[in-house]
């Protein structure tokens, strides 16, 4: 009994030991030791290593020890990427900075004319947007945003990430001037693809079927014609006994009406000249440059917004809406339509914003786009072209959302801003953010081992922007002069045509007379629209013959082509901009 | 090794148990250190998967009220939250009543680890957690947000106090999820120590089983075993005894119809056609046992060691070796002589195929012998000779009839050769007597002989005796009858000898012509035998220039004789069946004589068999040849044509040897010696010749008459006497008698003696009698030189001399 108290009591004093060691609770207030390291650990997977990753987070905590306590006040789409910044970055950058950074979130349609009153009204609204490159022609002309080119020589060298890389971006030229002065900094980008049913184009039943009512192979279609054939076939086919449709796209009149036809619509359809990133002299816009000074989209003034080419693209676009696609559709917006494809009853979309296609509704096991485990049954290719297409000229759309920093926004402001601009597209952070919102800005990325090994879950995307073809994927241009205004009048006169209520050529001639107007009224600080004087089709083309619209052509042969050849194609063509 | 070795001895019915044994064991082990982890995996795998589902739902309700926010739903909605901070309220103010599985919950940190809801211990809330470890060291809730973050979800492992008693320490497993858009981190947790406890009590319960199981199904097996292999297989085993034992009557017991059953019943048929077999092997056996018993002759059959394995009763009783001689292991050395059993030795050896014809002589066990033809061949057993068996006829009389018969010929070629030799014996006496006389008349005359003129009429008596002399040893040599002794033998010699008598002998009017190379002939063989060959075949080449000729005026020819070797290849033995691949000497013997006509060549070698007159031939000559030729293991081939000549060619196997003493002419000086020798000759000319000769070689010589007055001068003289030359026929006491008589004076006495007559039989028997030599008359110097110093042991090279 001597000898068993003993022990008892050293158990107790063991177990006790035990407990308190067990059941330490953390104190209020206490904080994370090593906060750079923490995130380094955190930006995983990246395309640098650990210790790349801390020295380029240890140079923004070093870069801003003067700037500890300011604001930083940005505004974004309201797409995933952004609300990944303003949730998960803006906090890592206060960690690591010390700067606090607002970034609010809104449509594009609010997003765009805020920054054009900060910039005509000269009110600091905001210190820094991420606003799309297809601006920059009117950034160029206003000369109101930082020329953050001659800002990382001068003033900003200082807050320049030395580890930018600015030959890593994809396709910095949408942000750049007439010069290749840089006014916006990339920070998402996504494309416009041709987007459809892989499984379904690769069932023989279904194969076998479409080549005995057209005659020829079920494939990617290559133009038009035989995408409305596939649009047809899939409308009036029922699949596995289930009603679905050939086409998909949206109508209802809004802001982003217009962007359907400013961005893609009209390029695939082959308005304007040959050319990149944007033809000339007449652009996909209709909108005719000479010397950099815009001179007329209407066809009158020798441009073609209201031509043969624009009115066909709009005739095929309410035709197709009417005939193929969803009822619903007509009262979708571009906001409303982007992720619906993956509801399991469209076949193909003529022009998908990729940015969509990061939405979990494409990559979740029990999606009707998706298999058993989460792998995508769609695929991704090249827009087909419209028969005013010919070679060498723009193939698709896509745009830059772009760090741009209007000048009023100057000192420490704009440095702070500039430096989480920079936070936002850094290597460390730029492969989760493309994980989560799925627009790619660096070629480091794209090329990333990470998406090597998971390319199966992109649907054909990767493989696209690695290869050579997706430089022919263009924004709308440096030649439009105010996006602003001019985008506004696409929308209202294109909805009247949906209505019917006036035709599509008279749709077209108000949106070139009404772009013409807006061109003549503008004074701009350098390369001011001059209209050129209006002529008639006698008088002028004839004298003129280069200014003379394309002529109306007939419906070509439908082509198609094979997805793994096309997959192949790409994959022989690696991206000459690739590592 | 070891071991496996072991396992190889054991009987097919421990085999099978112990493969029972060793699937059990195997499918345990499998059972526990495969599919129990698996299943434990499982079990894992289950409650993360349940704990996965629960905190997704949770964050999709973050998510559906994310979304709505985005979506400004507020505005349609009023029940819709306005701000991202109502939103969370309203959630966390949901998930603190969610419980699953009666107690689970879920709880909430925030990026920064601070503890944002905790339904069961609320008391954490608004405390960081990071620093937070369990008993092992792992800071839990540090692993959950930071992990969670860099991976967007986790799963953490630790130990944790048991929810039953704050005590107790359990293992625990939580899943976190981050939701980015609020910077959340929903976790929830599990206890796993049920898994543990579930699967040792399927463990231990699943070994249980292993183990029932293994035991009925080894005794099932023991049993399935002994019914179907063990005892089927016993009973198959002791059939295969029996028929071993050669109990072919035995069958055994079909018990079932199964592989085993059908291997039995087919071993049933099996022994009864082996049954069948064997009794007509028996009977063949008997039948051709008692036929050989029937043969005179001895059939025999012995192994590879040439231990007899079979006589037949003729062998039996000819050899005096019975069965029990055989089952002891007769060889069939002690059978044969040596000569023969070298030759089957050979025989066996090469593995020749084709068989042997040996004459040989056969020893009984009492150590006499007899003569055999052993007519045999090797045993093969697929492509390995195995033993050898033939037969043996007793050729003893016939032998002895071939002899006589030889004998007989050979006096017939005598006769045939005598009227010529009368003729030419004529002119030698006539040369000496006419010499005699021409001295005599000189003397007579009493004039002075000059020594030169006298040299010169003695060289010519000389001569003449020599050549006398030669006449009669040819004579002798080939009348005389005697063993046959093979020898190194002299080709060239021997047809030099064949052709010096055929030119004493021949009609003048056949031309001999010969090719004899100068290298030399050598073979192994009987020299007067292949003399007699010879002789004879020169003889019917004589014959047949001379009286066979239709026109007995035009006699004559030429008879050629040439000796040449000849390398047996393999297209002369393809041409040639009774040659084998070896060197040969080829005499060829060419007449132009009358010539064979080619039914008659074939039969030329049959005995008795002559195309001659009456009195000219007793057709044993070409039969002879051939036997003689057969024995040197050789070959005779003939070419004739009618009117023009015959050719035969007699072939004799090259022998190779070193000893060339045969063919070296010795030239050496005269043994000298000194000391008294007794001369006993009747003859008074010879006995004058003898002493001489003796003197010549330093000896004193006394001399007797006859055999009587021998043994008186011996008697009398015998101690200073050192050998006695005594010739064999005398009148009054022969020098047989004589020297018997001396032998009781001396026992040792050394004799050599002579005689007109050849080495026959009366002087090997006087031979025997002590120590003696022998030289037939007429000898030489060197001859009797060379022999009285052999017997007197004197050294040749110590005592040489010139005999001036």
């Amino acid at each position: 009994m001597k000898k068993t108290f003993p022990c008892i009591f050293l158990i107790m004093i063991i177990l006790v030991l035990v407990f308190s060691l067990v059941f330490t609770r953390g104190k209020p207030g206490s904080h994370i030791s090593g906060t750079v390291e923490k995130w380094a650990e955190i930006f995983d997977p990246c395309v640098l290593s650990y210790e790349e990753r801390l020295l380029e987070l240890q140079w923004f905590n070093a870069a801003a020890q003067n700037l500890q306590g300011i604001t930083v006040t940005s505004m974004a789409e309201n797409i995933e990427t952004h609300y990944y910044e303003s949730r998960v970055l803006a906090r890592a950058f206060e960690d690591i900075t010390g700067i606090r950074v607002i970034q609010t979130i809104v449509p594009e349609g609010d997003l765009v004319p805020k920054i054009t009153a900060q910039i005509d009204q000269d009110i600091g609204y905001f210190d820094i947007y991420v606003n799309d490159a297809d601006l920059i022609g009117y950034h160029l002309r206003t000369k109101a945003v930082v020329n953050l080119t001659e800002y990382m020589q001068g003033e900003g060298a200082p807050y320049t990430n030395p580890y930018l890389d600015l030959d890593d971006f994809l396709n910095l030229e949408f942000g750049q001037d007439y010069d290749g002065n840089l006014l916006q900094l990339p920070d998402q980008q996504f494309a416009n693809l041709y987007w459809f049913r892989h499984d379904w184009f690769s069932r023989s039943d279904i194969k076998k079927l479409f080549q005995e009512k057209y005659g020829y192979e079920l494939g990617v279609p290559v133009n038009w014609a035989a995408y409305e054939d596939i649009a047809q076939f899939f409308t009036e086919t029922r699949i596995d006994g289930k009603k679905v449709y050939g086409h998909f796209d949206y109508g209802k009149p809004s802001p982003s009406l217009g962007w359907r036809f400013t961005d893609a619509w009209f390029s695939i359809a082959g308005v304007g000249d040959k050319g990149l990133p944007n033809g000339l002299p007449v652009d996909e816009w209709g909108i005719r440059v000479r010397n950099r000074i815009p001179v007329g989209s209407s066809v009158t003034r020798g441009g073609a917004a209201n031509g043969p080419a624009a009115v066909y693209a709009l005739t095929k676009y309410i035709e197709w809406m009417k005939n193929y696609a969803p009822p619903e559709a007509m009262q979708w917006e571009w906001h409303d339509a982007g992720p619906l494809c993956a509801r399991g009853d469209i076949a193909q979309h003529i022009f998908q914003y990729i940015t969509w296609l990061s939405d979990p509704q494409f990559h979740t096991p029990g999606s009707p786009v998706c298999d058993k485990f989460g792998k995508p049954l769609w695929r991704v290719a090249p827009t087909p072209h419209g028969r005013y297409w010919d070679e060498g000229m723009k193939v698709g759309y896509q745009d830059a959302g772009s760090w741009t920093i209007p000048i009023n926004t100057t000192g420490d402001q704009r440095a702070a801003a500039w430096l989480w601009a920079q936070f936002c597209v850094s290597k460390t952070v730029d492969l989760k953010k493309f994980i989560v919102g799925g627009t790619p800005i660096r070629k480091s990325t794209i090329f990333s081992d990470h998406l090597t090994k998971n390319i199966s879950d992109y649907g054909g995307i990767i493989e696209f922007y690695r290869s050579s073809d997706q430089i022919k994927w263009t924004g709308s241009g440096r030649n439009v002069p105010h996006y602003p205004r001019m985008s506004e009048v696409w929308w209202k006169n294109i909805a009247q045509a949906i209505t019917g209520d006036i035709t599509p050529q008279e749709a077209l001639d108000m949106v070139a007379l009404q772009q013409d107007e807006i061109m003549r009224s503008l004074s701009m600080a350098v390369y001011s629209p001059v209209l050129d004087p209006e002529m008639t089709h006698e008088d002028h083309f004839s004298d003129h013959p280069t200014l003379s619209p394309k002529s109306p052509r007939d419906k070509p042969a439908p082509v198609t082509m094979d997805y793994e050849v096309l997959l192949k194609k790409w994959k022989q063509s690696i991206s000459n901009s690739g590592r | 090794m070891r071991l496996l070795s072991r396992l190889q001895n054991l009987s097919l019915h421990w085999k099978l148990n112990l493969m029972c044994l060793f699937i059990v064991l195997l499918f345990s082990l499998v059972l526990y250190f495969m599919i129990l982890p698996y299943l434990e995996k499982e079990k894992t795998l289950e409650r993360q998967g349940k704990l996965r589902a629960v905190v997704h739902c949770a964050v999709s309700l973050m998510d559906y009220y994310e979304r709505s926010l985005r979506s400004e739903s507020w505005k349609t909605d009023p029940s819709m939250p306005r701000t991202i901070e109502e939103a969370k309220h309203m959630v966390t103010k949901n998930l603190k009543e969610i419980r699953y599985d009666k107690s689970e919950h879920l709880f909430i940190l925030d990026g920064n680890g601070t503890m944002l809801m905790h339904p069961v211990k609320p008391e954490l809330e608004g405390m960081i957690m990071l620093d937070v470890t369990d008993p092992g060291g792992v800071r839990v809730f540090k692993d959950m947000v930071l992990h969670s973050q860099r991976d967007n979800e986790a799963f953490v492992s630790y130990i944790w106090q048991s929810k039953y008693s704050p005590v107790i320490l359990e293992p625990q497993i939580t899943y976190a999820r981050y939701y980015w858009p609020w910077d959340w981190v929903v976790c929830s947790s599990l206890y796993t120590q049920d898994i543990t406890d579930a699967m040792r009590a399927i463990s231990i319960k699943s070994m249980l089983y292993a183990l029932a199981t293994a035991v009925m199904a080894m005794t099932l097996m023991f049993f399935f075993v002994y019914v179907s292999f063990s005892r089927p297989l016993k009973q198959l085993l002791e059939g295969i005894h029996e028929i071993h034992k050669g109990n072919l009557d035995h069958q055994i017991e079909v018990s079932s119809p199964d592989e085993i059953g059908v291997i039995s019943r087919e071993f049933n048929y099996m022994v009864s056609a082996l049954k069948k077999g064997r009794d007509k092997l028996v009977l063949s056996q008997s039948k051709y046992r008692q036929l050989t018993d029937l043969l005179p002759d001895i059939i025999y059959e012995a192994d590879i060691d040439f231990h007899v394995t079979y006589l037949n009763r003729s062998g039996h009783a000819l050899t005096g070796y019975s069965e029990e001689n055989i089952m002891q292991g007769l060889s069939l050395r002690s059978l044969i002589d040596d000569d023969a059993f070298d030759s089957m030795v050979e025989t066996i050896t090469a593995g020749r195929e084709e068989n042997f014809l040996l004459t040989h002589k056969v020893f009984r066990k009492n150590k006499t012998h007899f003569m055999g033809e052993n007519n045999g061949a090797v045993i093969f057993d697929d492509l390995h000779p195995i033993g050898i068996r033939g037969s043996i006829r007793d050729v003893t009389d016939k032998i002895q009839m071939e002899e006589h018969l030889v004998q007989a010929q050979k006096m017939e070629t005598i006769g045939t050769l005598a009227g010529g030799l009368a003729h030419d014996f004529n002119n030698v006496l006539a040369g000496i007597t006419s010499t005699i006389s021409l001295v005599m008349y000189e003397m007579d005359k009493g004039r002075d002989i000059q020594r030169e003129w006298l040299k010169k009429h003695l060289d010519i008596m000389d001569i003449s005796g020599q050549r006398a002399a030669d006449m009669v040893q040819q004579l002798l040599t080939l009348s005389r009858k005697r063993e046959t002794q093979f020898e190194t033998v002299h080709l060239n010699s021997v047809i030099e000898d064949v052709i010096n008598l055929c030119k004493n002998t021949f009609d003048k009017r056949i031309s001999i012509c010969t090719q004899i190379p100068a290298q030399d002939a050598m073979v192994y063989g009987d020299h007067t035998q292949i003399e007699q060959v010879l002789l004879n075949i020169c003889i019917n080449a004589d014959h047949a220039m001379t009286f066979m000729r239709q026109n007995r005026t035009v006699h004559g020819g030429v008879l050629d004789i040439a000796l040449e070797d000849i390398l047996a290849d393999e297209h002369f033995c393809s041409t040639h069946p009774e040659s084998r691949q070896r060197c040969y000497w080829k005499i060829s013997v060419r007449d132009t004589g009358v010539g064979i006509e080619s039914n008659t060549l074939a039969k030329i070698f049959a005995p008795f068999f002559t195309t001659k007159e009456k009195g000219r031939g007793t057709g044993l000559g070409l039969s002879m040849v051939y036997q003689i030729i057969r024995q040197h293991e050789g070959f005779i081939d003939v070419y004739s044509e009618v009117g023009i000549g015959t050719t035969f060619n007699l072939f004799f196997p090259a022998h190779h040897t070193n000893d060339t003493s045969a063919n070296q002419n010795i030239h050496r000086d005269i043994p000298q010696g000194n000391g008294l020798i007794l001369v006993v000759e009747d003859e008074e000319i010879l006995r004058h010749i003898e002493t001489l000769m003796l003197e010549k070689c330093g000896y004193e010589v006394i001399t007797a008459e006859n055999g009587e007055q021998a043994v008186e001068v011996f008697k009398k003289r015998h101690n200073e006497i050192k050998a006695v030359f005594m010739d064999l026929a005398m009148p009054k006491m022969s020098g047989e008698q004589a020297f018997l008589e001396m032998i009781k004076i001396v026992p040792d006495v050394k004799v050599l003696l002579t005689s007109g007559f050849r080495q026959d039989e009366r002087v090997n028997k006087v031979l025997t009698y002590g120590t003696c030599g022998f030289i037939q008359k007429p000898f030489t110097l060197e001859t009797v030189a060379c022999s009285i110093a052999r017997i007197l042991n004197v050294s040749s090279t110590e005592n040489q001399g010139d005999p001036a």
